[in-house]
């Protein structure tokens, strides 16, 4: 893949008069022309055309951008911005241009090989018992950095897990915690594909794939093969493959209070998953879900997506902040979602925050709810 | 015009200390993407020229904010070019004398929403589809649905007198608001007194309403609202011909109904209407096919590139003389049940009356769920080397067909041209043309446009109609506004003075000064 | 037109030209330095170049209806009295496009003749106006539009003199998108813009369904209700007004509904059903005799639905025998007071709906700007230079 594969999209962007804008959180929240899916893709055309003389500024654009897709839904093109924007800090990457922002933070991600320079691994040992990380499982749960970080979905997952009688998934304890992600949304393909090469072989003989975090999912399942390290295992997302395993059951102790639920932009808008954890949420609630009037494949992001809070933390805030105030919109006291990334990025903003996980945990061995995570 | 007194460094400076440095740009993003989409203006940048930029783009948080960003400017000689989304056609959001951009888009708040006056009051820089969604929330909608909600603003729509697809039952934008808060060119912050209910004395309010920031910067609105309608219909109708739609139309307003949409589509544009709602990006099949069905004997043309055919527009247009279709007539309504009842029965009385036959709700009801999708048929064109245009004019109905056919005789072999009637009124509509064509090259193609449109202009002056119906005037139809005024062109002149007396807001906009 | 008078306008020369050409107004001039009759466009503009040339002040007439209050007799004195009403007649009349045209000094009543005559309503135009079309339009700003329910501008085209003597005709044009609406100069001003010569009038076909309906309801809030509603509902009325007395009579309303039959037949049934539930009582025919009301209530304001409770409750000073609501919108209706001294019960009104005076400064910075562009086109203020300042008396009072 190369921009020059997008050329039809850059094209169709160049002259349509910014049909999307209104659903791009970046042009929300930022108000900026430059920043509407139009001119970042403008933008992303001049530089797969190596156009002078563009200032690194001007082409820092491209890095205002989610990959939340929310402007395919606007678009009768059906463009693919994030694709091709993703392609252009590729390209800046590069040629050695790219944001300064990008090399600060790589630096970073290369300290503890995640976004949060942190020993995650440390984490893990304290939440999951050894017995938990086999070295060799045929099943894993990949947990990923945002879930590690947060602590309380994984914990939540074992809970899922034994109340289920679920013996035979192990939760992952390779050398690398994260997918890697970042490192693809920086635009470092090398970077991307040497780990990426690296947690293929940590995975091994797994058969497999258990995600909590749909950019994992994505990422695992799809750029993985992009890049040439296809995984043999299958990846699933654990919301969904618990669906079935949940028929014929029933919550040990129903959930009271109004639940609205945010749909992460890897489970909705990419893989079209809005339906599975409703039906979980929906097993584990005493109410109705008070649906948001942007939701599915019109929900916004929670600012989270495209590497954003990495490197302009102040934009990804504000799509937060936004985010949230629809949510909150509807009257419900409690949001519900099925991605620790957006889990995150909403609690910051100051929602009560739970992941579908933790629900049925709470609502599957009647418990009590899962330890809250604690926010910065 | 003065020289600025301050530098652009100095200006920044002082714009900083004001709204903050992350709300003042230099930046070369910031300027070069700060225009409208203005299609000659698209074709000098696919010809690669940016020209008209602005050496700051502003960004204020609040009116506060917004009166002190333009004070300081004007008051150092700086031009002010009040921005919205951008989606104005006729380079009114242009800086072609660079200055300030003034981007209203943080203003974006709903202040009030009056549940029992049905009154909205929102600030300007509010982005149209997401306000309509909150409305909708909230049980309400304004009924303002231009082709461009998606991407435009309340103040662009007041500034350029927008209407949108349901006006006939809703009103155009100028009809839908009570009061406005502005700033004049010297930042002082003003408000219009709320239209009284009823009352019929003097109001600033319509000489602010269609100033395209050639006036003023305006901040907030007060806006007529309605409860949104419990139930909505749907009715199609072929006519035989033109005439015939035209009378329909007409008797449905005389006879005092409000349909939400009324829209008659000539021969060509009703192959258009009628074809798949997906715009694919490829060298715009869409048109091919139509010209394929429409037209055996194009024969070898038919596969001709998109740009080759536009390039013969007097055989496109002849072409489409010969279309077997007839007119197809789309009417959406809504309201209250019975309302929505009565009124589609007595509408389906008038258009059959008028000769139409009945085509059911299946048009109609394509028609609305595909309703923004012409908005997304100009890029396939202009990346197909083509370009196309629209212009949106208005008459009495006694000169509406007059008015089509001589537009189109004017413009027979300059470009391909079709129609359709979407905004009607008890005394007369609105005609909407789509204009297209191709040429040589980018250059050629400015020439192209420019020749294009100065004949069309000439036509519809000649027809006594109005210039411009609801896109406004900005750079493109200011000359033409000046000969349309003729010696009214003195109170234009009187109101520019008298709020802008330095002639710093958004130069060379709406007032024609003699300048490209 | 005899030497004498132009005698009254010292040193007049252009002036002293021109005048004895033009005939003398029709009947009274007295007051102003010279009284004359203009039938056409052109001897308008010249009236008005050699006035401007001689400094000389110039007011236009009508039938002069309200201009009598307009201008204080001592300042007639250096003034010239334009006549418009030789300039009068029906143009034409476009049943197609529902426009009458005409010549502004055109008798109302004439106008109206005109259109009843084709079976058709001049829109706006209540039956008791009097004067000129041209007087008509310079003091009256926009019209209600029963069909959006929302006030439209009460012509769409224009011919004009401008201050300086050019002659402008508008384009006619149901709506546009040509900058700001240059109409707002010209209606509601007092003809402070210039002359209008001709106007393009709309003309509304009286709906193939006419009825009536007359209520009378206990509660005076409620009156407001069912005015609002009607505005809101299937087929906003062609007229709508209520009575309220204060002394505990009640309310009576009355609204008429016009449009296709199954149209006025469901507002009918939407009204009914509402007053239904309010336990309201419809008047039988014979019992609903229209309200005999005077015609020139001084109006005390339009206000909002919102507020109208608050005055309907708290504004019934002992002065106050009944409240007239009318012209019913989205928004509000116009409310008009009854009993007592009206003129002062109107002003008092006025302040309890405007008590910090906030509306009062939005409309007198309106009058500044006003002012401004009066300034540009008209710099020694020679044409009607009564109009502006009485205006804004009105309005600020
Ligand atoms: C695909 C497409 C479809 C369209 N369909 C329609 C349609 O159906 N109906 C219709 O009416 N129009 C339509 N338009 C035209 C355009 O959307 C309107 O003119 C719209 O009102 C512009 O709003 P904006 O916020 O984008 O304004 P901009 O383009 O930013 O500005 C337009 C003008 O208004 C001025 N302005 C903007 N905001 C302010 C403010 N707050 N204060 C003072 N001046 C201001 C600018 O200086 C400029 O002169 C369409 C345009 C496109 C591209
Ligand atoms: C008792 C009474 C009270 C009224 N009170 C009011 C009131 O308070 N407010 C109100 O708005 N209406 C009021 N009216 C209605 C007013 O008389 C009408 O607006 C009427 O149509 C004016 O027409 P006219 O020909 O008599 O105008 P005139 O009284 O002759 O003139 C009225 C104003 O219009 C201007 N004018 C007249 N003809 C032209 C022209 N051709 N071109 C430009 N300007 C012109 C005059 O200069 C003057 O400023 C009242 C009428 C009556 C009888
Ligand atoms: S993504 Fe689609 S809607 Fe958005 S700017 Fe590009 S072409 Fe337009
Ligand atoms: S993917 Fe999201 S953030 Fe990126 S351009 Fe599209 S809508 Fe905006």
């Amino acid at each position: 893949m190369s921009l020059l594969s997008h050329k039809r999209d850059l094209a169709m962007c160049a002259f349509c008069p910014k049909m999307c804008r209104f659903a791009c959180p970046m042009a929300e929240v930022e108000h900026r022309e430059a920043v509407t899916p139009w001119w970042k893709m403008i933008q992303a055309e001049r530089i797969g055309a190596r156009r002078a003389p563009d200032s690194p500024e001007a082409a820092a654009v491209v890095y205002h951008c989610l990959s939340c897709l929310h402007c395919r839904t606007h678009c009768r093109h059906a463009v693919d911005v994030p694709g091709a924007l993703l392609e252009a800090r590729a390209a800046l990457f590069s040629r050695n241009l790219e944001d300064p922002l990008v090399c600060g933070f790589l630096a970073r991600f290369r300290k503890q090989g995640n976004p949060f320079a942190e020993d995650l691994g440390a984490r893990l040992e304290r939440i999951v018992p050894a017995e938990l990380r086999p070295a060799e499982a045929r099943a894993v749960l990949f947990a990923g950095c945002q879930a590690l970080r947060a602590e309380s979905v994984v914990s939540a997952a074992r809970r899922v897990f034994s109340a289920l009688s679920i013996d035979f998934v192990g939760v992952f304890a390779g050398d690398d915690l994260c997918c890697g992600a970042p490192l693809w949304q920086m635009g470092d393909r090398k970077g991307f594909e040497a780990h990426a090469e690296r947690l293929r072989r940590q995975l091994g003989a797994c058969r497999l794939v258990l995600c909590l975090c749909p950019t994992c999912e994505e990422t695992l399942r799809t750029l993985y093969a992009e890049v040439g390290q296809p995984l043999s295992a299958r990846v699933e997302n654990l919301a969904e493959w618990l669906g079935p395993r949940l028929e014929q059951r029933t919550p040990v102790q129903k959930i009271p209070g109004r639940f609205t639920y945010h749909d992460p932009c890897f489970a909705g808008r990419y893989r079209e998953r809005y339906q599975a954890p409703r039906r979980i949420l929906s097993f584990c609630l005493t109410e109705p879900l008070q649906e948001a009037a942007w939701a599915r494949d019109d929900a916004a992001c929670c600012g989270g997506g495209g590497g954003v809070p990495w490197i302009l933390p102040g934009p990804a805030a504000a799509a937060a902040r936004r985010r949230l105030k629809q949510l909150q919109a509807t009257g419900a006291e409690r949001i519900a979602t099925a991605c620790p990334g957006c889990q995150r990025m909403l609690g910051e903003a100051g929602g009560q925050v739970r992941d579908v996980i933790e629900v049925l945990a709470e609502a599957l061995d009647g418990a009590g709810p899962v330890p809250g995570e604690e926010h910065p | 015009m003065l020289e600025p007194r301050l530098d652009t460094e100095e200006l920044r400076r002082r714009l900083s200390a004001v709204v903050g440095p992350e709300f003042v740009s230099a930046s070369d993003a910031d300027r070069y993407a700060a225009r409208d989409m203005w299609p000659r203006a698209l074709l000098r940048r696919r010809a690669g020229r940016f020209e008209g930029l602005p050496d700051l783009v502003a960004w204020p948080a609040d009116g506060a904010q917004a009166a002190a960003v333009v004070r300081i400017a004007t008051q150092a000689g700086w031009p002010v070019v009040p921005f919205g989304a951008g989606s104005g056609v006729c380079g009114g959001a242009l800086p072609e004398r660079g200055g300030l951009v003034l981007d209203l888009k943080r203003l974006d708040r709903i202040l009030e929403l009056d549940s029992r006056d049905h009154l909205l009051q929102v600030e300007c820089g509010a982005v149209g589809e997401n306000l309509e969604r909150e409305l909708n929330r909230r049980g309400y909608t304004l009924g303002h649905f231009p082709s461009s909600i998606y991407c435009s603003t309340v103040g662009g729509w007041i500034a350029a007198r927008s209407a949108g697809q349901c006006s006939s039952r809703y009103g155009k934008i100028e009809d839908m608001v009570r009061a406005v808060e502005y700033l004049d060119a010297a930042g002082e912050r003003r408000s219009t007194a709320p239209l009284e209910p009823g009352l019929d004395g003097f109001s600033l309010l319509p000489l602010l309403v269609g100033s395209e920031g050639a006036l003023c910067v305006l901040l907030s609105a007060s806006l007529v609202v309605r409860p949104l309608p419990p139930a909505r219909a749907f009715a199609a109708f072929r006519f035989a011909d033109l005439a015939a739609g035209v009378t329909a139309m007409r008797s449905c307003l005389r006879a005092g109904l409000r349909p939400a949409v009324l829209r008659l589509y000539d021969e060509f544009d009703t192959l258009i209407a009628k074809t798949g709602p997906e715009a694919d990006g490829e060298a715009s099949s869409w048109l091919r096919d139509l010209l394929g069905r429409a037209a055996k004997p194009l024969g070898r043309l038919g596969e001709a590139s998109l740009s080759v055919l536009l390039g013969r527009p007097a055989l496109l247009n002849r072409m489409t003389t010969l279309l077997p279709g007839g007119c197809l007539l789309v009417a959406v309504c809504e309201g209250s049940q019975g309302e929505t009842r009565e009124t589609a029965r007595a509408l389906n009385a008038a258009c059959v009356t008028a000769g139409g036959e009945e085509l059911g709700e299946g048009p109609a009801r394509h028609w609305w769920k595909n309703r923004y999708a012409v908005s997304y048929k100009q890029s396939p064109l202009f990346a197909a080397g083509a370009f196309v245009d629209t212009m949106e004019v208005a008459t009495t109905w006694e000169r509406v067909l007059p008015l089509y056919r001589a537009v189109r005789e004017r413009l027979w072999r300059r470009c391909f041209v079709m129609a359709h009637f979407s905004h009607a009124y008890r005394e007369g509509c609105s005609i909407y043309f789509t204009l297209a064509a191709a040429a040589g090259s980018d250059e050629r193609a400015i020439e192209a446009y420019d020749r294009m449109w100065r004949e069309a202009q000439e036509a519809v002056l000649a027809a006594s109609a109005t210039v411009s119906h609801h896109h406004g005037i900005g750079r493109l139809k200011a000359p033409f506004l000046a000969r349309q005024l003729g010696t009214g062109g003195a109170l234009h002149r009187a109101l520019k003075r008298a709020f802008d007396p330095d002639g710093r807001m958004n130069p060379g906009t709406l007032f024609a000064d003699g300048a490209r | 037109m005899a030497a004498d008078e132009t005698n009254r306008l010292p040193g007049s020369r252009e002036l002293r030209r021109v005048l004895p050409a033009l005939p003398a107004a029709a009947g009274d001039g007295a007051g102003f330095a010279a009284a004359v009759g203009c039938a056409t466009a052109e001897e308008i503009s010249e009236l008005l170049r050699a006035a401007r040339a001689d400094g000389v002040a110039l007011v236009s007439a009508g039938a002069r209806s309200l201009l009598g209050r307009m201008v204080p007799a001592e300042a007639g004195a250096r003034r010239i009295l334009l006549d418009t009403t030789a300039c009068r007649g029906v143009l034409a009349l476009d049943a197609e496009a529902l426009l009458l045209r005409v010549r502004a000094g055109t008798p109302l009543p004439q106008a109206r003749a005109a259109a009843e005559e084709a079976g058709l309503r001049l829109v706006g135009v209540e039956p008791s106006d009097p004067g000129t079309v041209g007087g008509w339009l310079a003091t009256t700003a926009r019209i209600h539009d029963p069909v959006l329910a929302l006030p439209v501008s009460p012509a769409l085209g224009i011919s004009s003199v401008l201050p300086d003597g050019t002659a402008w005709r508008s384009i006619t044009s149901p709506r546009s998108a040509c900058g700001p609406d240059l109409g707002a100069l010209f209606f509601g001003t007092g003809g402070a813009f210039g002359v209008l010569t001709e106007a393009a009038l709309r003309l509304a076909p009286g709906g193939s369904e006419r009825k009536r309906i007359s209520v009378q309801l206990n509660q005076p809030v409620q009156a407001a209700e069912v005015l609002r509603r009607a505005a809101l509902g299937p087929l906003p009325p062609a007229e709508g007004s209520a009575l309220i007395w204060v002394d505990g009579r009640g309310a009576r309303v009355e609204l008429g509904f016009e449009g296709t039959a199954g149209l006025v037949e469901e507002a009918v049934r939407e009204l009914r059903e509402h007053l239904k539930s309010i336990t309201a009582r419809e008047l039988r025919s014979g019992e609903d005799a229209p309200l005999a009301v005077a015609k020139d209530l001084p109006v005390a304001g339009g206000v909002r639905w919102s507020r109208l409770e608050r005055v309907i409750t708290e504004f019934n000073l002992p002065l106050v025998d009944a409240l007239m609501l009318d012209r019913p919108e989205v928004s509000g209706c116009r409310l008009r007071v009854l009993g007592g001294e009206p003129a002062s019960l109107a002003a008092r009104l006025r302040r309890f709906l405007d008590p910090d005076g906030e509306r009062g400064r939005a409309r007198a910075a309106e009058f500044e700007r006003l002012r401004r562009v009066k300034r540009e086109l008209d710099p020694g203020s020679l044409l009607n230079p009564q109009a502006l300042p009485w205006l804004e008396r009105e309005v600020l009072a």
